[in-house]
Formats: C-alpha cells, sequence, structure tokens
C-alpha cells in the first residue's frame, strides 16, 4: 500500500466519526497546552534569569582574588597573586586572556564639584578581550598616564559639597539631568586626599595633600560590572600609589601620632604593600573563551589557592533550581497528555472493535498486516498530531494573555521580558511529544487490529 | 458435436490449477473433536467453474477458507500453482492472494463508508496502484457489471444485487487466475441470483479464470462445470457437466 493511501484511510476513518474525533483531539489539545504553558514559564524564567545576569557582567569572566576562604569554614588563606602566578593562569587550557587589577580609592575634582572614584589600575591592551567598550572617546593606550576612562555612572558622582543640603550622597543613574561635570572635558584632578574639597578640609590638622593632573579620555558604554568604576593605565596607578605611600609615611613621621588630629587617607590599596618588589595584586580577571569551561578553569584556579569567582557560580545554581522548576511544570502539564493518551487508546479499540469486520475484509483481499498496523498507528498518529498542533496555537495564545496580564501586574519586569515564553524549539517539541503520545496510545490496539482473525471478521452474521 | 469439441477443448487443457491431497480439518471446541473436514482429494483445473454443493455444516466454507489460505489444515497439501499454501507465512500469503485470489461473500461485505469504485478499487490499493489508475479500472469495471449509475454510490444506497454486483467486480478488479465465492447469491431472491451468477461465471469464462463457488443450492450449482458434492466433511461424489454426461442426464 502507498503512504499516501495508508494515511488517507485513517483521515477518512477520523472524519467519519468526528465527535469522538473531536472530543480525543480536544484531549490532547488541553495536554499539549498544559505542558507548553507550563514549560513556557519555565523557560520565561530562565530567559529573565539569563537577562539579569548579563547585566551583571560577562559569564566569560572569572574574578580571583589573593584570598581564599575553605569553603568548610575556617580562616581566610592568602597567597601572592604576583605576576608569576597570572603566567601560570595564563597557561590553563581555556583562558583567553588574563588581566591583573591593581584597585585604589581616590578623589577626583573638577572646580567645585568632587566625586569619590574606584580607580582600577588594568593592561590597556587587554581592555577589549575584556569587552571595555567605548561610548564616548576613547579606550586606554599603552602610553597614557593621567589619562582615564570612565565607566558609564561614574560622571554622575560628582557632587557640590558645599551645595546647601547636599550631603554628599551618590545618586546612581542618571535622572535626565546630565551629570554635572563633562568628563572629557572639563579639566580634572585626582587625589588620594578624601577630604579634598569638603568643608572640614579646612579643620586644623588636616592636612593637605598632593594632587594629580586627569585626563578623561573616554566614557565606557553601560555595562554591569564595568559602570562604576574609573580605570587607568597600571603601569601610572603603581607609581601613584608609590607616590602616595611615601607621602603617608613622611605626614606620620611628622605628626608623630598627635592625638586629635584627624588624618583621611586611604588604605584600601596595594594589599601586598611593598611596592618595590613584585607586585601582589588585589584581583585579577581571567577570561574564558567557552562559556562552558568556565567553571573547569575555576575550579583550576581554586585548587592553587585562590579565591575564584564568577557569575556561573550563580548561573548554576539558578540552573540546577530551574530545572527542579521545569521538571516539575513539564511533569504537571505531562499528566493531563497522560490522561489524553488514554483517551486516544480508547477511541482507537473502539474504532477497531467497530470495524472488526472491515479488518477482516481488508486481510482477505490481501492487505498486508503492517499496512492495517499503519493504518491505526497513523490515525492514532494523527489524533497527536492535530491536538498537538491546535494546541501549540492555544498556547501562544493563552501565553500572550498570560504576558499581558503580568505586564499590568507588575511593572518591574523590564523590558522584554516575559514570563511565558514559547520558542520554537518548545512548540516543535510540543507537537513531537503529541505525535509520539499518540503513537504510543495507538500502539497497542493497532497490534490487536493486526491480530483479529480475518475468518472470524468475515463469518456471516 | 459442440460437446464433442468441448471435451478435446477440456482435456487438452487439463492442467490442474489447485491440487488437494489428504485434506484434513478438525477444529477441538473445548474436549470435542469436530471433523469438518476429512481426508479430501482432488484437483481443479485452470479455468473451470467449480462448485462445492453440500447441506449446511457439511464442510463446504471450511474447505473453501483452507484453499485460500485463510485457514491452516490439521493435515495434508494444497498446491496452488505449484506452491503449498499451508506453508506459507501471513505476509506471503497476503501477497498470494494480492496476485491470485478474488473472493465474493454470502453478506457481500463491502466497507459502509466506501463509495462503489473506492470498494473495488481496494484490491487494487492494497498492492500498491495509484489512485488514478486503480479509479480508472475500478469505473470500467463497474460499467461492465452495468453499474455505471451507480459509481459513487455508497453500499446502504444499492440494492443486494447490486451489491453483489460490486462485490463481484471488487473479486474480478486485480485479474487473479482464481476466485472464492461462498453462497454469493445466498442472500438474493433466485431471478437475481442467476443473473448474478450469470455474470460472476460469464467474466471467470470469458479471462479464462478458475471459478469457485460454495452452494447448497443444486439449481445455482447446476450452472457450474462440476459439482463436488459434499457430505461430512468428506466429498461425496462428483459429476462433470457435459463431457461426463452424468448430471446431464439426470436433468
Ligand atoms: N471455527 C470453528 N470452530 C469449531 N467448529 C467449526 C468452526 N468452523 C466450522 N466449524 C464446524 O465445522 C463444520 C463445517 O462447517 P462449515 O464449513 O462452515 O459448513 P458449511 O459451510 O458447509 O455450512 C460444522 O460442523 C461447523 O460447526
Ligand atoms: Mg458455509
Amino acid at each position: 500500500m502507498k503512504i499516501s493511501d495508508v494515511l488517507g484511510m485513517s483521515l477518512k476513518n477520523l472524519l467519519r466519526r468526528k465527535t469522538r474525533t473531536l472530543l480525543t483531539l480536544i484531549g490532547v489539545l488541553i495536554g499539549t497546552t498544559s505542558i507548553a504553558v507550563m514549560m513556557s514559564i519555565g523557560v520565561g524564567m530562565d530567559r529573565t534569569f539569563e537577562n539579569q545576569l548579563s547585566r551583571m557582567g560577562s559569564l566569560h569572566t572569572i574574578t580571583v582574588n589573593s584570598y581564599y576562604f575553605p569553603e568548610n569554614g575556617g580562616f581566610a588563606e592568602q597567597k601572592n597573586l604576583d605576576d608569576k602566578v597570572i603566567k601560570e593562569f595564563e597557561q590553563i587550557e581555556g583562558v583567553e586572556a588574563v588581566m591583573p587589577q591593581l584597585r585604589a580609592f581616590l578623589k577626583f575634582a573638577s572646580g567645585r564639584y568632587v566625586a569619590h572614584v574606584d580607580l582600577i589600575g588594568i593592561d590597556s591592551s587587554k581592555m577589549e578581550a575584556f569587552d571595555f567598550e567605548i561610548s564616548e572617546g576613547r579606550l586606554l593606550n599603552g602610553d597614557d598616564k593621567g589619562a582615564i576612562v570612565f565607566g558609564s555612572q561614574v560622571p554622575y558622582f560628582f557632587y557640590n559639597p558645599r551645595a546647601v543640603g547636599n550631603s554628599g550622597m551618590i545618586m546612581f543613574g542618571d535622572n535626565g539631568e546630565p551629570p554635572p561635570v563633562n568628563v572629557l572635558e572639563d579639566k580634572l584632578i585626582m587625589t588620594f586626599d578624601m577630604s579634598y574639597g569638603e568643608s572640614y578640609a579646612n579643620q586644623p590638622g588636616n592636612v593637605r595633600r598632593k594632587t594629580y593632573k586627569a585626563q578623561g579620555v573616554g566614557i565606557l558604554k553601560e555595562s554591569g560590572e564595568y559602570s562604576y568604576s574609573a580605570f587607568i593605565n597600571i603601569d601610572y596607578l603603581k607609581k601613584l600609589m608609590q607616590d602616595n605611600e611615601r607621602e603617608e609615611k613622611r605626614i606620620a613621621a611628622s605628626q608623630g601620632g598627635s592625638e586629635g588630629s584627624i588624618v583621611y587617607y586611604n588604605t584600601s590599596y596595594s594589599r601586598g604593600g611593598s611596592s618595590s618588589r613584585n607586585t601582589s595584586y588585589e584581583t585579577v580577571l581571567v577570561k574564558v573563551t567557552d562559556v562552558n569551561k568556565v567553571e573547569e578553569v575555576q575550579n583550576k584556579i581554586k585548587e592553587m589557592g585562590f579565591g575564584a569567582y564568577s557569575l556561573a557560580d550563580a548561573r548554576n545554581e539558578m540552573k540546577k533550581t530551574l530545572a527542579v522548576v521545569q521538571a516539575i511544570l513539564g511533569a504537571i502539564g505531562a499528566i493531563s497528555l497522560l490522561v489524553a493518551s488514554l483517551g486516544i487508546t480508547n477511541t482507537m479499540y473502539m474504532s477497531i472493535y467497530e470495524r472488526t469486520r472491515e479488518i477482516g475484509i481488508f486481510k482477505v483481499l490481501g492487505c498486508y498486516l503492517k499496512d492495517i498496523r499503519g493504518m491505526f498507528l497513523i490515525e492514532a498518529a494523527l489524533i497527536g498530531f492535530f491536538g498537538g498542533a491546535i494546541g501549540i496555537g492555544v498556547s501562544y495564545t493563552i501565553s500572550a494573555i498570560i504576558n499581558t496580564i503580568a505586564v499590568r501586574v507588575m511593572m518591574d519586569m523590564g523590558e522584554g521580558a516575559s514570563i511565558s515564553v514559547i520558542p520554537l524549539w518548545l512548540a516543535l517539541a510540543a507537537v513531537a511529544v503529541a505525535v509520539l503520545v499518540g503513537l504510543i496510545a495507538g500502539y497497542f490496539p493497532s497490534k490487536r487490529a493486526m491480530k483479529l482473525s480475518a475468518l472470524e471478521a468475515i463469518k456471516n452474521e | 458435436m459442440k460437446g464433442a469439441r468441448n471435451i478435446s477443448v477440456e482435456k487438452s487443457n487439463m492442467e490442474p490449477i489447485i491440487s488437494i491431497t489428504n485434506l484434513s480439518k478438525i477444529y477441538r471446541v473445548g474436549s470435542e473433536k469436530v471433523v469438518a473436514l476429512q481426508d479430501v482429494n482432488m484437483n481443479i483445473n485452470k479455468g473451470e467453474f467449480c462448485c462445492f454443493l453440500g447441506t449446511s455444516g457439511s464442510g463446504k466454507s471450511t474447505l473453501l477458507n483452507v484453499l485460500a489460505g485463510l485457514e491452516k489444515p490439521t493435515r495434508g497439501n494444497i498446491r496452488i500453482k505449484n506452491v503449498s499454501i499451508e506453508k506459507l507465512n501471513e505476509k506471503k500469503l497476503a501477497a498470494f492472494r494480492q496476485d491470485n485470489v478474488g473472493f465474493i461473500f454470502q453478506a457481500y461485505n463491502l466497507v459502509n463508508y466506501l463509495n462503489a469504485v473506492e470498494n473495488v478499487s481496494l484490491p487494487l490499493m492494497f498492492k500498491g496502484v495509484s489512485k488514478k489508475e486503480r479509479t480508472k479500472r475500478a469505473v470500467d469495471l463497474l460499467k461492465a457489471v452495468g453499474l455505471s449509475k451507480h459509481l459513487r454510490h455508497k453500499p446502504t444506497q444499492m440494492s443486494g444485487g447490486q451489491q453483489q454486483r460490486v462485490g463481484i467486480a471488487r473479486a474480478f478488479i486485480t485479474n487473479p487466475e482464481i476466485i472464492f465465492a461462498d453462497e454469493p447469491t445466498g442472500n438474493l431472491d433466485s431471478k437475481t441470483s442467476l443473473e448474478v451468477l450469470d455474470l460472476m461465471a460469464g467474466l471467470a469464462k470469458k479471462n479464462r479464470q478458475t471459478l469457485i463457488m460454495v452452494t447448497h443450492d443444486l439449481n445455482i450449482a447446476k450452472r457450474a462445470d462440476r459439482i463436488v458434492y459434499i457430505l461430512d466433511g468428506r466429498i461425496e461424489k462428483i459429476e462433470e457437466k457435459q463431457y461426463t454426461g452424468v448430471s446431464y442426464e439426470q436433468n
């Protein structure tokens, strides 16, 4: 028999018993819809999460710290994160680039405005590898000295300490107003003196400190990891820090521990301290080309005794939770498809019972058993297919309704985020599952049809 | 003169298309044994119209079904075109039926939801013949059996005689060498019975097809070339028309 004829016979029989076919089909439709809608919520959660994650930073990056907290508790260990170690990191398979960071907290000033800035010294040649993207101006060059690239939010940190009612609060994000300082054009200075520009700077005993010239050369695009810092060439920052160290020693010596005096100075830089020797960095960023290798590389770094963190940690945890949630959602949907499959089986058995005689005639007329089985299997599969296909159509509608309601109920979802997402693979998989369920549900009935005795079927009466 | 020529024609073409040897069929119902066929031996020749005649329960249908491979014999051997059909598996039997056998039933056994053309083309569909081709052949044959006005009628929209004509067309559509007919006139009145019988026999004769019919009605059986009397699962006697002269004189 031609496959088109097998299909034709199956279709003919389905159409002949419209009510029954429709009822069975509705069962499959509900089953498919519940699976698809349930899974779509899982997918939606996954998308929302990935979306949030990518706003937090790159999934390719591992942040390495010199200190390491053993997972089973105990004291923090510390190891030197020096250039030798960095070489070792570069050797790890899958590592694309390694970028040591030197960090200092400085005060920037322009005219009456000042800002507390987290200044990070980096190797300018590695900026591109670590996804630094410029929005205005340019990235750093190797021979830059006081050149600074600002994170997108940093220009908004500037405030006027003498303005009435200003308590020095940093306002994140722009409220439509441009930042008070144009960091690319206005004259900038920076200093380790945290009191600079503040009203209390004039109090007796406060020692004025050096200021350095700074030149804003670029502003970065909005990104999760770099928005709240400013970047400078690491060699120049080293120099500044050494200079500052000397100055601090001098001040300390001259003051001799006089009581009552307030000394504001930075203590958060240069953890290794000894600047003349091999520098130990506080933080090193490691970029891994393949997202799926991040965890592996991260584990190797941990084995070397360093603290290593990445968004992959959060991602893996969340994925595990999501998998469980999706499995539960899918299972809830699957129950109704299971019930639908019983409906198909029942319909097929009824159909075969009614068509016993017809099946017998077919056999006597020389119809192959495989064609008889085929007719019934395809009939069941068609119920699955149509139920599944219509079910997907219904699912898209329900999904759209859920999302519309969700957007109205909670506005903080962020743009483009949806509660329910039905990607193409889910739609195709749902239809495929419905067809498969049809085939499975039709299997035993079709076996029964095959086994029917032709003679019994055609016996008179 | 005419009879004499017939004899010579038949004799010169005496090639058995079916040969039955020591055929027995015993049913077991619980602990009871029902002997439906007992040691049947006979040959059926190509192109002949052979009729099994007997009372109800004598074993005629059983014999026909065993010959058609619908049932396995308990003992004995059936060779059709030199193939021992009792040894064929289901798949080969189906192929064998597609190629060599047509069936006509007492209850017509048409498929209710298919119209006349679709019913007639069923055996061709099972063989994998294209829809266009099989429809054409079915239409032609239905016209030949006098149903040109009923091509698209469903079985329920036709009389018994018309339905059996569809049944006959369906049996002949594949041009089989053998046609089995189990009480084909059993549900018809006597006038229609004879019409249907003539149609069947005429088609078979025209293409020199072997027609094997079962009936309990002597008047119907008389149309056959040979009558095989069945009694309690045995061949009681065989009458050959014309050339043996036995049944001829009885009439
Ligand atoms: N499937 C069966 N099981 C048991 N006994 C059967 C079966 N088929 C037929 N018989 C018995 O075999 C005998 C012959 O039956 P059958 O060939 O149908 O007779 P006929 O067609 O001549 O009326 C009967 O006694 C009948 O009861
Ligand atoms: Mg009978």
